[in-house]
C-alpha cells in the first residue's frame, strides 16, 4: 500500500466551542503542513465553523489509493456508518464515549446516542487499520473492543486560546461577592450527571459546615439534561445552598476568565471524563486543583493536582481546605501545572501527533507487522 | 509536610519524584483527619447519608419499567411529524426563497407527513399496549421481595460475630478504608472499628432509622452494587461482604465479584459472610426467610466465583451456632436406633450456620 496524498477527518459535529472541534481544525493544520492535503467532512456543524468543512454527503467518490479518512470518534452518529462504508485505508481518533448508564437514566435520548456510538465503536474496529486514542485510558478502551494497532496520540490544544482579558462586569460581580469573604470553589464543564456536580454540591456542604461557612460554589457550563439541571437546582435549594451556588450556564471566553481568575481552586469530581480540557484550562490559569481520580482525570492531571480515589464530601472538603489553606503545598502545585500546560504545548503536541500520524502511515503500510501490536507515546 | 511548613515555599522546585511523594504525604494526611473527625464526632455520621438520601430523591428511579417509560415519552414527543420546514437563513433574501419553496411544495410534503405521523402513532400505541402487557406480567411473574417493615433486616443467622477475629486479621494491614456491605445493623462496623481497622458501610435502606448519629460510623446509603461500579483501582484496602448478598443469587453474586474485583489493587482481600442454605430455613424471622427474593449460596459456590473473578487460594471457615454439634453432645443413645436417628438429624441440621470465605485478589489472573 503506498501512503496517501490525503488524508480526510470525518466527525459527527464540528463545533467551534467543543474540545474536539478545535481539536479536528488543528489537525487538518497539522496534515496539510505535513504534506497531505486535507479536508474535514462533518454531519452538522454550528453556524460559525460551517466553511471550515464540508457536508459529509460531499466526500465524493471513492479514492482508496490516495486518500484515507480519519474519524473522529466520540458519540453515536450516522457519520460513523457512512465512515465505515467508505473503501479508502480508515484511522479512527478515540476521545471517549460516556458510559451509557451514567446518562440513560437521566435523558434517555442521549443514552441512546451514546448507546450506538459504543455499538457502533465495535463495529468499526475490526475496519480500522489504525486507531489513536487522546489518554492511556481511551487506548485501553480501544484495545478492549479489539482495536489491533493503537496509540496515544495527544489532543492539540491551543493555550493561547485560554488567554485574554476578562470580562470586566463579571470580574466586579465576583470581586463584590469575594469581598465577603469565603472561598470560590470553581467547576467548568456541561451540567451533566457523569460530571457529577450534584457531588460537588455534596463536598460544598460538607466544606462549609467543617471549614468555611462562606465558601461558595460556582459551575460553570450549559446543561445538556433538563432532568439533571431541575434535580441540581433542587438539590441545592433543599439543602440550603441556593446563595452559595452559581450556576451562571454558558459564558463567553471573557467571563470564564474571570471565573479562573476569580477561583480559589477547582475541583471536578465527575464520574467519567475522556479528557477534560477545563483541567488543563485551571491548570493554564494557575489554579489549584482537586480531582476525583475518575477514567482519564489521572492522565490529565498527573501530578500537577490532588488527585483522590473517593469523592466522600468530609474528604473532598478535607482536600479543598489543605489546598486553599497550605501555600507550600499550593506553591508545588503551582510549579507542577506550569510544568503539565508547557507539556501539553500546542508545539510539542504537533509533534506528537505527526509522529503517530507517520507510525500510523508505516504500520499500514507493512500491514501490521508481526510483533508491533501497539505504539504508545507517552508525555 | 506539615500545614504551613517553612520548607513548604522552596519545594515549588521538586522534582516529580519529590512532588508525587509530596502529594501522596497530604492524601494521607487527608485521610488521617478524616478518619480523626469521624471517630471524635466532629462530623455528624450522617451527614453524608443524609446528603446521599436527598439527591437520591431527586434522582430517576431504576429499574427497566422506569427506562421503558421514559423511552415511550421519547416516542410519543417524536411521533407527531411537523410539515413546517424551518425557513430561517444566514444570507440575504435566502429566508424569503425557502418560504416560497416551503408553500409551493407544501401540498406534497403534507401527504407524506400525514402518512408518516399516523404511522408513527400506530407504532407509540403499539409499543404502549406492549409495555403495559410487560408490566402485568413482570408484577405476575415478580420474585421480588414484598417491602419488609424495619427490623426485620436480620442479616446473620446469629448475633455471634465468631468471624470478627478472622476479618480484622485479614484487614488489619488495608492500605485504604475497608469496604463492609451491605449492613442490616451496625455490629460489624462498630466491632472493625473498635479493632482499629479503618471500614465504612454501605446499606441499601431508603429511610435512616438505623444510622448511629455520633458513633462516629460513616455508612453510605447506597445499593451494593451501584456502590461497588463507583469505585476507583484502589480505592478500598478491603471488601466484607454480609447481608443482602446471601439473597442476591448466583448470577447478580457472579456479577458484583466481576465489578469489584478490577477496582481492587494486587493482594486486596475479599470476605464473604453468609448463613448456610441449611441455616437460612431456621432463620429467628420466618418472614424475612419467607419473603427474601433469594437464598445464600453453598460456600462452595462463593469458592468457585472467587477463583473464576481471579481471588487467589480462597480459605472456608465455618463457625455460629451448630444444632448437630448440640445435638450429638445432648444425646446418649448408643442403640442402632440412636445411631440412626443420629445420622439423619445431622444430615437435616448440617454443620455450623455460618461460613466465611476469604481471598485476596490475585495478580493478573484474569
Amino acid at each position: 500500500m503506498s501512503p496517501p496524498k490525503r488524508i480526510d477527518q470525518v466527525i459527527p459535529t464540528l463545533a467551534s466551542r467543543d474540545a474536539i472541534g478545535r481539536h479536528t481544525m488543528q489537525v487538518r493544520d497539522l496534515l496539510r503542513e505535513m504534506g497531505f492535503a486535507s479536508d474535514i467532512y462533518y454531519a452538522n456543524a454550528s453556524a460559525d465553523v460551517l466553511d471550515e468543512g464540508r457536508h459529509i454527503e460531499k466526500l465524493g467518490d471513492a479514492d482508496p489509493d490516495g486518500r484515507w479518512l480519519l474519524y473522529q470518534m466520540s458519540i453515536g452518529s450516522p457519520a460513523a456508518m457512512v465512515f465505515a462504508r467508505r473503501p479508502e485505508p480508515k484511522l479512527v481518533d478515540y476521545h471517549n464515549i460516556t458510559p451509557v448508564e451514567l446518562i440513560a437514566p437521566w435523558d434517555p435520548e442521549v443514552g441512546e446516542e451514546l448507546r450506538i456510538g459504543r455499538a457502533q465503536m465495535r463495529h468499526l474496529a475490526p475496519l480500522t487499520a489504525f486507531a489513536m486514542a487522546d489518554s492511556a485510558y481511551n487506548e485501553a478502551e480501544l484495545k478492549a473492543v479489539g482495536y489491533k494497532v493503537t496509540a496515544v496520540a495527544p489532543l492539540l490544544i491551543d493555550m493561547d486560546e485560554f488567554a485574554g482579558r476578562a470580562d470586566r462586569g463579571t470580574s466586579r460581580r465576583l470581586e463584590g461577592e469575594r469581598e465577603k469573604g469565603g472561598k470560590d470553589i470553581l467547576f467548568v464543564g456541561k451540567v451533566a450527571p457523569h460530571k457529577a456536580q450534584h457531588d460537588l454540591l455534596k463536598a460544598l456542604a460538607a466544606y462549609r459546615g467543617l471549614y468555611d461557612p462562606a465558601a461558595r460554589l460556582r459551575l460553570v457550563g450549559g446543561p445538556i439534561s433538563e432532568t439533571y439541571s431541575w434535580a441540581l437546582d433542587r438539590f441545592a435549594e433543599d439543602i440550603g445552598l441556593t446563595d452559595a451556588v452559581d450556576l451562571p450556564g454558558s459564558v463567553s471566553h471573557a467571563e470564564l476568565i474571570a471565573y479562573y481568575q476569580a477561583a480559589d481552586v477547582f475541583v471536578c469530581l465527575s464520574d467519567h471524563e475522556g479528557f477534560c480540557v477545563p483541567l488543563v484550562e485551571a491548570m493554564f490559569h494557575g489554579l489549584p486543583v482537586v480531582a476525583f481520580g475518575a477514567a482519564a482525570v489521572p492522565d490529565t492531571v498527573g501530578d500537577a493536582g490532588l488527585v483522590l480515589d473517593s469523592k466522600e464530601p468530609i474528604r473532598v472538603a478535607a482536600a479543598i481546605d489543605r489546598v486553599v489553606g497550605d501555600d507550600g503545598l499550593r506553591s508545588i502545585l503551582r510549579t507542577a501545572a506550569a510544568e503539565r500546560v508547557a507539556s501539553m504545548s500546542l508545539e510539542r503536541s504537533r509533534s506528537k501527533f505527526a509522529e503517530v500520524v507517520n507510525s500510523a502511515i508505516d504500520a499500514v503500510e507493512s500491514e501490521r507487522p508481526s510483533g508491533v501490536q501497539s505504539v504508545t507515546y507517552r508525555s | 509536610m506539615a500545614r504551613g511548613d517553612p520548607e513548604a515555599g522552596t519545594t515549588g522546585a521538586l522534582d516529580v519524584d519529590g512532588r508525587r511523594a509530596v502529594l501522596a504525604k497530604v492524601r494521607d494526611e487527608i485521610d488521617a483527619e478524616v478518619a480523626l473527625r469521624r471517630s471524635s464526632g466532629s462530623v455528624p455520621a450522617d451527614l453524608e447519608q443524609r446528603l446521599d438520601e436527598a439527591f437520591s430523591e431527586l434522582s430517576p428511579g431504576e429499574g427497566s419499567d422506569y427506562l421503558i417509560r421514559q423511552a415511550l415519552e421519547v416516542v410519543d414527543r417524536r411521533a407527531a411529524v411537523a410539515p413546517q420546514v424551518p425557513v430561517a437563513s444566514e444570507r440575504p433574501g435566502g429566508s424569503f426563497f425557502k418560504r416560497m419553496i416551503r408553500a409551493a411544495v407544501g401540498w406534497y410534503v403534507r401527504f407524506f407527513v400525514a402518512q408518516l405521523t399516523s404511522f408513527a402513532v400506530a407504532v407509540a400505541r403499539a409499543l404502549h399496549l406492549l409495555a403495559e402487557d410487560l408490566e402485568d406480567l413482570r408484577n405476575e411473574t415478580s420474585t421480588q421481595r414484598p417491602p419488609l417493615a424495619d427490623g426485620l433486616a436480620v442479616n446473620r443467622a446469629s448475633d455471634d460475630l465468631w468471624w470478627m477475629p478472622l476479618a480484622v486479621s485479614a484487614f488489619s494491614d488495608a492500605s485504604a478504608p475497608v469496604m463492609c456491605g451491605d449492613i442490616a445493623d451496625f455490629a460489624t462496623l462498630r466491632a472493625l472499628r473498635d479493632a482499629g481497622v479503618d471500614a465504612y458501610g454501605v446499606r441499601d435502606s431508603g429511610d435512616s432509622s438505623g444510622t448511629r448519629a455520633g458513633e462516629g460510623l460513616d455508612v453510605r446509603n447506597e445499593g451494593l452494587l451501584d456502590h461497588a461500579r463507583t469505585l476507583v483501582q484502589g480505592a478500598v484496602g478491603g471488601a466484607l461482604l454480609e447481608g443482602s448478598i446471601q439473597w442476591i443469587g448466583p448470577r447478580r453474586a457472579d456479577e458484583l465479584l466481576g465489578t469489584l474485583e478490577p477496582n481492587m489493587a494486587e493482594g486486596t482481600v475479599l470476605m464473604v459472610v453468609s448463613s448456610t442454605p441449611q441455616a437460612w430455613s431456621r432463620l429467628r424471622d420466618p418472614v424475612l426467610a419467607d419473603l427474601a427474593p433469594g437464598r445464600p449460596l453453598h460456600p462452595e459456590t462463593w469458592v468457585h466465583l472467587m477463583q473464576r473473578h481471579g481471588f487467589a487460594e480462597p480459605r472456608l471457615h465455618r463457625g455460629g451456632p451448630d444444632l448437630a454439634a448440640k445435638w450429638r453432645t445432648s444425646s446418649s443413645g448408643s442403640t442402632p436406633l440412636d445411631q440412626a436417628l443420629g445420622s439423619v438429624m445431622e444430615s437435616l441440621l448440617g454443620g455450623p450456620d455460618e461460613y466465611a470465605v476469604i481471598a485476596a485478589r490475585g495478580a493478573g489472573t484474569r
